[in-house]
């Protein structure tokens, strides 16, 4: 290896041994710092998640725009047949298909929780023969289904027509507020960030109190700036780093621990997304970031 | 080549104080250097322009051959890294070790921990010191304290020795042996520039003698060794008296006789080398 090599790599062991001991010079300060941005950082990742499931759960309630017709026990499959001809002629109709009374049983038992399905005795769950009206989501207007639903109930095989979602315009316009609150809260996140950002400079400015005289020694025996800035930088991404991250672990633990929940008691079959590998870069990169940035602003304001 | 050379050198501080007025010499390689003068004189001043802790305002300072005022940022702390600078004040960090203050410099040059030991341990044993490696300066006395600074000022193996009231604080027998130490190493060749305005201490160890005051360089000699007594150098008791070997000197005369003296101001302050002011 060559020396400069050697030497360069001497050096940046020493800032990090620096850089550590810089955390213990105001170690509540320091532990403050580091749960304040695990604090932040656990928010912006659950409030991004959160909003993600909800935002998905009422697109697709929109967006799966379908009406169930439950046919009358006595019409043949022959009338079926003209009858889902009919309807797959209409505007906007993607598909038209029939369902058995035990593929409509098995629906409906889909909808209730397991554990309540188990208690229930067998075949006291509904189930009627069906047509399931399919709509293209991304054009269908809701006059159309009602136009499709009121005609619907006209014809003597159909027995019942199942509402098409009412206000679905409602929900519609909820999923964007969502999605506006979704970016206020990154935003709000984003704030948070930058004024503990101000907490984590406070720190580092307060251990380049403790080193000014130091400092200026090593100033007069030779050292460039970046021998002194270089510890104050690795205590500043150690901190960001350990922070981020940690708030990143506990988003995980209280996504994990909230989709069993949601999973095991509301019969939810929808987890709350948590992308681990994005979420785990995005908070190192995000730490480094942090770290720089304050190490910067410190040592602006103190190097001798 | 002189190491040091300075050439109609002013340094006026922004609150309008002229530390220094048209101040010329040149030291060369090997020399001991005593820099005289009361407070305020110029002497700090003069220290810190070699330092590049200062600019001059006008004139030209060189050292090591180069001029200091187009040196650039990034090379200044290569300069230093031949100076050894020691003060009156030791400036020692109290929560590290005597071991630790000595190396406190060997890391900017990326050494190895067994160089750094090495270094370290020699430069203890030759200010005999080794015993107190592992103590904390507030246990040390004021010379042991001294000694230490002067150790990690000596552990970079500089070519230049820039003291700026070094026995300050400490009393006469200390003063001598630190001064003592200084010689020895500028016998093995190092150049040494020593600030004081010790008169016993010059008396003691006659060498080449810049006298300042006021920011005038008003003197620059090299006194005799006159006595019998003073062949071997230093003394090992505070003389009561100590018989004067510069000539004591009329600092009014000596302004008078400069040839067209600047008119001075009536008090001057003088940033001292640990930047705080220094009434004259």
């Amino acid at each position: 290896m060559s020396k400069p090599f050697v030497t360069g790599a001497r050096r940046f062991l020493h800032a990090l041994g620096e850089g550590f001991k810089g955390l213990f010079v105001a170690p509540g300060q320091t532990l403050a710092c580091i749960l304040s941005l695990a604090i932040a950082g656990s928010l912006l990742v659950l409030s991004l998640s959160f909003a993600d499931l909800a935002v998905s759960m009422l697109d697709r309630t929109t967006r799966n725009t379908e009406v169930l017709v439950y046919l009358k026990e006595q019409v043949t499959s022959k009338e079926i047949m003209v009858l889902m001809d009919r309807i797959k002629g209409r505007p906007d109709v993607l598909a038209v298909k029939y369902l058995t009374a035990d593929q409509d049983r098995a629906l409906n038992e889909e909808l209730l929780p397991q554990d309540i399905v188990a208690s229930m005795p067998e075949g006291s769950i509904p189930g009627q023969h069906a047509l399931n009206i399919a709509f293209d989501s991304g054009t269908v207007d809701l006059q159309v289904i009602e136009d499709l639903s009121k005609f619907l109930k006209t014809l003597e095989e159909v027995d019942i027509v199942a509402e098409p979602p009412v206000g679905a315009a409602r929900v519609q316009a909820l999923a964007t507020v969502i999605q506006y609150g979704q970016v206020i809260a990154a935003i709000l996140a984003a704030l948070l960030l930058g004024g503990i950002l101000f907490f984590v400079v406070g720190t580092l400015a307060r251990t380049m109190d403790s080193r000014l005289e130091e400092m200026a020694i090593l100033k007069l025996l030779g050292a460039t700036d970046l021998h002194l800035k270089a510890p104050l930088y690795i205590q500043g991404i150690v901190q960001g780093l350990l922070g981020l991250i940690a708030g990143a672990v506990v988003a995980k633990v209280i996504i994990a621990a909230t989709n069993g929940y949601i999973v095991a008691t509301l019969g939810l079959m929808r987890p709350i997304p948590f992308n681990q590998p994005l979420v785990f870069t995005l908070a190192a990169i995000g730490g480094v970031l942090v770290g720089i940035l304050a190490a910067s602003i410190a040592s602006l304001r103190r190097l001798p | 080549m002189p190491l040091v050379s300075l050439h109609q050198v002013h340094k006026r501080y922004p609150t309008g104080t002229e530390a220094l007025s048209g101040v010329s010499f040149s030291i060369e390689p090997g020399e001991f250097v005593f820099l005289s003068g009361p407070s305020g004189a110029g002497k700090s001043t003069l220290l810190r322009l070699l330092l590049h802790m200062e600019i001059a305002t006008k004139g030209d300072v060189l050292l090591f051959g180069r001029n200091l005022a187009a040196l650039s940022r990034s090379s200044v702390p290569y300069l230093r890294r031949n100076i050894g600078a020691i003060f009156q004040d030791f400036r020692l960090l109290p929560d590290r070790t005597v071991f630790e203050n000595v190396a406190v410099g060997l890391h900017i040059l990326g050494l190895s921990r067994k160089e750094i030991k090495q270094r370290v341990t020699n430069t203890l044993y030759d200010l005999s010191i080794d015993r107190y490696a592992q103590a904390f300066p507030s246990m040390l006395s004021g010379g042991e304290q001294q000694r230490v600074a002067i150790a990690r000022a000596l552990v970079m193996h500089p070519a230049l020795i820039l003291a700026d009231e070094p026995t300050g604080n400490l009393d006469w027998e200390l003063s001598n042996d630190i001064v003592r130490l200084f010689d020895d190493l500028n016998a093995k060749g190092t150049t040494v520039i020593m600030a004081t305005h010790d008169r016993f201490l010059l008396n003691a160890f006659p060498r080449r003698t810049l006298l300042l005051n006021k920011g005038f360089l008003i003197e620059d000699f090299q006194p005799s060794q006159t006595s019998d007594d003073e062949t071997e150098e230093g003394v090992d008791e505070e003389p009561e008296e100590v018989p004067p070997i510069i000539q004591p000197l009329d600092i009014t005369a000596a302004l008078r006789n400069l040839h067209t003296p600047p008119p001075l101001p009536k008090q001057q302050k003088i940033a001292g080398i640990d930047g705080e002011e220094v009434s004259s």
